[in-house]
């Protein structure tokens, strides 16, 4: 097992991570969204309202306290002195933007970004590539479907500029969530008919760089956010890999 | 297992439209409770935007076809332009020859 969740970065590497954020915060800031900055930690209510641990109880980390401390000192295994888990280590950024403004009532859309530390329990680890912790900067919308489409459009039309400015063309490819359980087959073949979820892969498709996700109105409805006309609203996110980004740029510049 | 009543392999386009349209109209129903009784559904009715197929159906549908060919049926080919209609179904997965009797 790696001792690192994530590989340790020098100046450089950090150097290069703020300035491709920088830009990222720019097309976001263009498109009007709001810069927030969420915790790491999830409330377990959060992602389990969210439906998160029937559709990905793989992925999924917790925080929990030790039961009893001092059973520590008498070497317990773990496993049996393990407290109640309330928190999750956040899988993704955008859970956080829903339960931040759950049973709200919007007039209009909105939108946020965030740049977070993102967890979850792969199965295989390939640093700079596929890691345990990551970073992504997400843009979320939240609002009436058809200026959602409008404005996730828009983002993806600006960061396929962005990432061909970067040297990191790609193509749009639909694409479908890793669902776990076989029940879940017909969700991801939903995903895969509608179109739901497309990720931007680089061009020897090795990596998927970037995803745009369209939720339809399932956070919407699962947070109690309505719109003007108290529907569930739309939401939809675009979510950017922020260490592959770097970790492909980064090998570009060294070679 | 969704029902066949013409026996395979399904000799012509026709036969394979007929039998999808019964097993969504009429076997469907049976096996997905969420479905209307009788759906009601033509070669030409938009199956997802009525929203008629959820994800459950559409493991039924898959399965259908998947029997009707006696081919498994790749995640690649599940696109909307293969099923939107039952039409289009047949003119992705359908025999492409007509039957001679």
């Amino acid at each position: 097992m790696s001792k690192t969740a994530a590989p340790i970065l020098g100046a450089q590497e950090l150097a290069l991570l703020d300035e491709l954020d920088r830009r990222l915060v720019e097309l976001a800031s263009g498109l009007g969204a709001e810069e927030q900055r969420y915790p790491a930690l999830i409330a377990r209510s959060t992602v389990e309202q969210a439906e998160y641990p029937q559709a990905f109880p793989h992925l999924l980390m917790f925080a929990a306290p030790l039961r009893d401390p001092e059973l520590a000192a008498n070497r317990t295994p773990l496993a049996e002195n393990l407290g109640e888990a309330d928190w999750c280590l956040s899988p993704a950024v955008c859970y956080h933007a829903y339960a931040q403004h759950a049973g709200r009532r919007v007039e209009q859309g909105f939108a946020i970004t965030a740049r977070g530390r993102c967890f979850r329990h792969e199965a295989s680890v390939t640093p700079g590539t596929r890691q345990i912790e990551f970073e992504m900067r997400e843009i979320i919308w939240i609002g009436p479907d058809d200026w959602v489409e409008q404005q996730l459009e828009q983002g993806r039309r600006r960061l396929t500029v962005l990432a061909a400015d970067w040297g990191l063309a790609g193509e749009w490819v639909v694409a479908e969530d890793p669902f776990f359980l076989p029940a879940a087959r017909g969700k991801a073949l939903m995903q895969r008919l509608q179109e739901t979820k497309l990720e931007y892969q680089s061009h020897d498709g090795a990596v998927a760089l970037a995803s745009i996700n369209r939720h339809g109105s399932f956070f919407g409805s699962r947070f109690g956010i309505i719109d003007g006309r108290g529907e569930s609203v739309h939401t939809a996110c675009l979510a950017v890999g922020l260490d592959r980004w770097r970790s492909r740029l980064s090998k570009a510049r060294t070679s | 297992m969704p029902e066949l009543t013409a026996r395979l392999p399904l000799a012509s386009r026709e036969q394979f439209a007929a039998e999808l349209v019964r097993f969504i109209n009429e076997v469907l129903p049976e096996v997905h409770t969420r479905l209307p009784l009788r759906p009601n559904v033509d070669e030409h009715t938009l199956l997802f935007e009525t929203g008629l197929i959820d994800s459950m159906a559409i493991l039924h549908l898959v399965a259908f076809v998947e029997r009707a060919t006696g081919q498994p049926l790749p995640p690649r080919l599940v696109v909307m332009k293969y099923f939107r209609t039952v039409a289009a179904i047949c003119d992705a997965f359908g025999p492409k020859t007509e039957s001679s009797s």
